[in-house]
């Protein structure tokens, strides 16, 4: 077992991450920071982001227009002062990336170009052509290695986070290279380890996309705040679940079922295509129940119409979509339609953290699609989530720095760490024989896809909730199928499935308690939004039995919640 | 369901020997072959190990070689291979595991080229950089490398000395040099003039044939070269 | 902790992308040997005697030669000039011209060239 220590370690090395550790280096060179990552930083998920970046920094936008479309695609459930804040710093990231290099689009005159989303009631989203997370993440990457004070543990595998008395001591992390177990002291830590959209089968996210933050921290008893909000992107190609961005529609695309009806005028007739994820999600389901949908080889879908953008629009700002029509279903969207059907994208909620992104525990951190500062509420509207880890991630490096700054190491009681790396090597790697994760993993999969999906009822919920604990029973009998040490990628999926099984018990039960429909929760037996009762946020904290639930009541400043029309 | 077979070359670090496994993989005519690869690692061998996560060509971690060619498996059709398909690790890395490869190499040398933007005084947050739309143009392939190393696998240049910076490292040199925001142009043209860089290039020509998203770093290696030598000339 | 790192040769003749590169560059030597092949044929030529085209391929051995130097004069000529559009890209307006184009391109400067050099020496 090796000892490093550093100021500041950041577990993630995507959008989130990497702000926070560039900010957090140029607090002060002093400063060690350490990017902890289970994957080189530019193979983060950040890379799969597509449609752009909300910010108001045209003339005729302004703050509180910002503010109050988050709020309203929030179903109200996102906490004003956090948004207000959110929207403040947004346009200084956006700005500050575009001086880092990242190519935004521009118009005739050179100035950063804005194009339509979901939900907004102005044209606010900055984009590089449809492939903004790519270039977003790969500018921040690059210009990480500007600081010689950020060290990068590439393809290290965080086990579990170390904490003693409340305060983070540090984290211990599996080499992948040479399977080597580490023990990684610091002063402040920051979470940015992303979503866990790996618990659902149909979804856009990678296969790196497990969870491992929120679960590292539920583990040592934070709690996750609002997890039953999960996003479901309407437009994924069938079978593979990879995403169209929502930019298709923002440009002009249009939503067709088998009648060739735009049928989006029964349901957002005021925005169409341009309505929020939640309500096209469910309007799609809707359509297909009614026997209105294409029928295809993966399951009934519709069609997203392109063709009247012409040829010419589509190559300039929308390549990577006709890149992956082409390759993935052999589809030309100049001439033909593109199969769509909503799929698992994002999680609204996270860990719990406070406006300056700290948890209860003292000196961790979290930020991005792992935290729940709460800015997304019940609903999160494209492309905010790029400004969030820009934003957050700044505020999450700024603070840990100072945390870093102002406090010592704290001493470790080194039987903690022994028992963690006895859990990995005696009792996985060793164990002679059991089930392999596979099995786990895809029937975890099919139950969060059937019964925590777009449509709830408390019966279907009440199931997922027994058939996680089942599985979890089962996992006490998982044991590795490979027995080396280096690069043994079947331990790394069995430890990614455990935190898969603590993530999706956090999701099953705060949904099973939420007893109303708000935003991307919609119970079928409860399909009013009850404010009285739950406006508020869940949180749910690991016990030894089930999850405890509790909640908190939202913030609001300025705006009251109101009925929710598009 | 047809089936075919995956032939895959593979390492065991432990003993430090090379062999081959072959497994049978079924598939449809819209299955990729990271597909197939997951079934094996799922259904028949877990000891199998490679690299995978965004399977939609955008992370670049699954490059390899499939039937001799550095190929991203991941937006490659089963269908669309000649079978029984032949999986080797990617071409002059060192190798890990099986089909893993160390690329370490390829970050120091993207820190080599100084791949930030470097001004002589930031400007303030709150005015953007008027860049024109056709000055964007100009690095618009260059700046599209997701860094999947097929372009290193490619290189025999790369391959027989390891010395030099590589077909993707120069594109994003060439990207930066080119970045209407950058000021150490001439900083920038000294990398690209060092015996180990743009002029080792032989102009093979095969890190733009492979490479999956139309970057062309063979073109921007030759622009480096008639820039730094006009430079070199003239100054 | 440091590991051997295990590399493997770059095997030209293993890897098929490379085994070509190598023929393209085998190819332009074959061309300097037709280049010297071709002079000392033209020092001991008799005006005279016969015309040039009876004189180049006068046997069989001078034919199959031929053939092989015109098929290693073709690969070292399309695979350059396929590069030739990143080495030195022209433009025609705003259009950059392909690899075929530029073939073509070639081809009727070759052309040009041949009546000039034909006439001057002729006359």
């Amino acid at each position: 077992m090796d000892k490093y220590s550093h100021d500041v370690i950041v577990i993630g090395g995507g959008a989130a991450g990497l702000r926070a550790a560039i900010e957090a280096a140029s607090k002060s060179p002093k400063l060690s920071v350490a990017i902890v990552s289970k994957v080189y930083p530019m193979r983060s998920h950040t890379v799969s982001a597509e449609g752009g970046a909300a910010a108001a920094i045209k003339p005729d936008d302004n703050f509180d227009l910002h503010a109050y479309d988050t709020i309203k695609g929030s179903d109200f459930l996102a906490d004003q002062d956090a948004v207000e804040l959110f929207v403040r710093l947004a346009p200084r990231e956006i700005i500050r990336l575009e001086h880092w290099g990242c190519p935004w689009n521009r118009d005739q005159e050179g100035k950063i170009d804005v194009r339509w989303f979901g939900g907004m009631s102005v044209k606010r989203t900055i984009h590089a052509a449809d492939k903004t997370g790519f270039y977003l993440l790969h500018t921040l990457f690059q210009t990480s290695l500007k600081y010689d004070n950020i060290v990068r543990y590439d393809e290290y595998f965080v086990t579990s986070i170390i904490v003693e008395n409340n305060r983070f001591c540090g984290i211990t992390a599996l080499s992948l290279r040479d399977g080597a177990f580490h023990f990684l002291k610091g002063k402040a830590a920051i979470i940015a380890t992303g979503g866990a959209g790996q618990i659902y089968k149909f979804t856009t996210n990678g296969a790196i996309n497990t969870g491992d933050g929120m679960a590292l921290a539920y583990r040592i008893g934070v709690p996750l705040k609002d997890m039953e909000f999960v996003q479901f992107h309407p437009t994924c190609l069938p079978g593979s679940g990879i995403l169209i961005s929502e930019a298709a529609r923002g440009e002009g695309g249009y939503l067709l079922n088998n009648k060739y009806e735009r049928f989006l005028k029964n349901y957002v007739p005021t925005k169409m295509e341009l309505g929020p994820r939640d309500i096209i999600s469910r309007a799609i389901v809707n359509e297909i129940r009614l026997g209105n949908g294409f029928k295809g080889k993966h399951g009934d879908y519709v069609a997203l119409d392109l063709r009247h953008l012409g040829e010419e629009k589509i190559e300039e700002k929308l390549p990577q979509i006709r890149e992956l029509a082409k390759t993935f279903v052999g589809i030309d969207p100049v001439n033909e339609l593109i199969p769509v059907r909503p799929g698992q994208h994002y999680f609204m909620g996270g860990v719990h953290v406070d406006l300056n992104t700290s948890t209860p525990v003292a000196g961790l951190f979290a930020a991005g699609e792992a935290s729940c500062v709460s800015i997304n509420g019940a609903n999160r509207l494209g492309s905010n989530s790029l400004p969030e880890c820009l934003v957050f991630g700044a505020i999450s490096g700024e603070h840990a720095a100072k945390f870093a700054i102002e406090h010592d190491y704290c001493n470790v009681a080194y039987e903690n760490i022994q028992i963690e790396e006895k859990r990995i090597f005696d009792q996985l790697l060793k164990k002679e024989s059991g089930i392999a994760p596979a099995e786990i993993k895809y029937k975890l999969k099919e139950t969060m896809e059937e019964k925590v999906g777009i449509l709830r009822n408390e019966k279907e919920l009440l199931e997922a909730c027994r058939e996680v604990e089942k599985l979890k029973e089962m996992f006490k009998n998982v044991s590795a199928g490979d027995k080396t040490m280096i690069f043994n990628t079947d331990i790394v999926e069995i430890l990614e499935l455990d935190f898969m099984l603590d993530v999706a018990e956090a999701v099953a039960y705060s949904a099973l308690y939420r007893k109303e429909s708000r935003g991307a929760h919609y119970r079928t037996d409860y399909p009013e939004r009850n404010d009285k009762e739950y406006l508020a946020h869940t949180l749910v904290y690991k016990t030894r039995e089930k999850p405890q639930i509790d909640y908190l009541p939202v913030k609001i400043t300025k705006w009251q919640p109101a009925e929710r029309k598009y | 369901m047809p089936e075919t077979t995956f032939i895959i070359k593979r390492y065991n670090p432990e003993k430090g020997v090379f062999y081959t496994s072959e497994y049978k993989v079924p598939y449809e005519s819209d299955t990729t072959i990271l597909s197939g690869l997951i079934y094996i690692k799922d259904y028949l061998d877990r000891t199998l190990s490679f690299r995978y996560s965004c399977r939609m060509a955008s992370c670049g971690s699954c490059g390899m070689v499939v039937n001799k060619k550095p190929t991203l498996v991941c937006r490659t059709l089963i269908e669309s291979v000649k079978k029984p398909i032949y999986i080797e690790p990617l071409y002059n890395f060192p190798i890990i595991k099986d089909l893993v490869v160390d690329i370490d190499i390829f970050l120091d040398k993207l820190k080599f080229v100084k791949s930030y933007i470097i001004r002589e005084k930031e400007e303030d947050l709150d005015k953007e950089y008027i860049v024109k739309p056709e000055q964007l143009d100009l690095i618009k392939h260059s700046s599209s490398c997701i860094n999947c190393m097929l372009c290193y696998a490619a290189c025999p240049v790369f391959g027989s000395d390891e010395e030099f910076i590589g077909p993707a490292a120069l594109a994003i040199l060439y990207r930066y040099l080119h970045d209407p925001r950058d000021q150490a142009k001439s900083e920038r043209i000294k990398i690209a003039s060092l015996k180990n860089s743009a002029y080792m290039c032989s102009m093979v020509g095969q890190c733009t044939v492979v490479c999956p998203k139309g970057v062309d770093p063979s073109f921007h290696i030759q622009r480096l070269k008639v820039i730094s030598t006009l430079n070199n000339l003239f100054s | 902790m440091e590991k051997k790192k295990i590399k493997e040769k770059v095997g030209y003749f293993k890897r098929p992308i490379y085994t070509f590169i190598l023929i393209r560059e085998f190819s332009s030597f074959i061309i300097a040997l037709y280049g010297i092949y071709f002079l000392i044929k033209l020092y001991y030529f008799d005006f005279n005697l016969t015309s040039m085209y009876q004189y180049l391929f006068s046997g069989p051995l001078e034919v199959a030669l031929s053939i092989v130097f015109l098929i290693f004069a073709l690969i070292h000529g399309i695979t350059w000039f396929s590069l030739l559009p990143k080495a030195q890209p022209i433009k025609v307006g705003s259009k950059t011209l392909n690899s075929s184009e530029m073939v073509v391109v070639w081809l009727l400067l070759s052309i040009i060239l041949f009546f000039i050099v034909y006439y001057i020496w002729l006359y």
